[in-house]
């Protein structure tokens, strides 16, 4: 998948860009040192991944104070797709969540979250401050 | 602008990690093993050609896929000066305009 990454990398722009770089490694036993990254991005993994928990653990800890995280996931939306996400569920290539339930394990974490839904994609942003204690 | 070399990861990552060099501008943390997951095989390869398709994705699942590059955008440019994670980055089939500009 990375070597698909870097090929249409540099099909758009040329080449890969300087401050790039592909690494291949376990999200969720990430490799890297606490308060690395000011910002972190990630579409469309949540929704497979079983154990969001740790991997929200995880990325506290590499996330700088202040940081934010950005996340688009397949949620369930109440619509007829619901179906289709359940037989992908069932054939294992993915887990369904509603949003209420991932919200739950954001704020469990203390990561209040702001989300838009669209259909059954949902994009959230948190911004992660390690004196905040969420609350509603 | 940073160039992120093999030094710059190297700091990045926590000591007792080993990386390596698996082909220019891809590194791995898996020393002596070939690490899959379906989507390095040609499950991915259509998972990919399907599951980014903006028809697919307008009609199943209610959504524009263009949003994903304006996620993107906002991400970096609220970034600062820091590091940028992107975590299961795929294909960058929605993403790679954006991060090559």
């Amino acid at each position: 998948m990375l070597r698909l990454a870097k090929s249409r990398l540099t099909k758009v722009s040329g080449k890969v860009p300087d401050n790039m770089v592909f690494l291949h490694a376990d999200a969720l036993q990430l490799p890297f040192q606490p308060d690395s990254f000011d910002t972190i991005i990630s579409l469309n993994l949540l929704h497979c991944i079983d154990d969001v928990r740790k991997l929200l653990i995880g990325l506290k800890n590499v996330l700088s104070d202040n940081g934010r995280m950005y996340f688009t996931t397949l949620v369930k939306g109440n619509r007829p797709a619901d179906r289709y996400l359940k037989a992908l569920a069932n054939a294992g290539k993915l887990v369904p969540r509603n949003i209420d339930q991932l919200r739950a394990v954001f704020e469990e974490l203390h990561m209040p979250i702001r989300y838009d839904l669209f259909g059954n994609m949902v994009f959230i942003l948190t911004q992660y401050n390690r004196g905040m204690k969420f609350r509603k | 602008m940073v160039t992120i070399g093999e030094k710059v990861l190297s700091e990045l990552l926590s000591e007792k990690v080993n990386f390596r060099l698996i082909e220019p501008h891809i590194y791995s943390v898996f020393q002596d093993i070939e690490v899959a997951n379906p989507y390095d095989t040609q499950f991915g390869h259509i998972y990919d050609w399907v599951a980014c398709n903006s028809l697919y994705n307008r009609l199943i699942w209610g959504y524009s896929i263009t949003k994903f590059a304006s996620l993107a955008r906002d991400a970096l440019t609220s970034s600062g000066k820091g590091y940028v994670l992107d975590l299961g980055c795929g294909s960058l089939t929605f993403t790679a305009r954006t991060y090559s500009e």
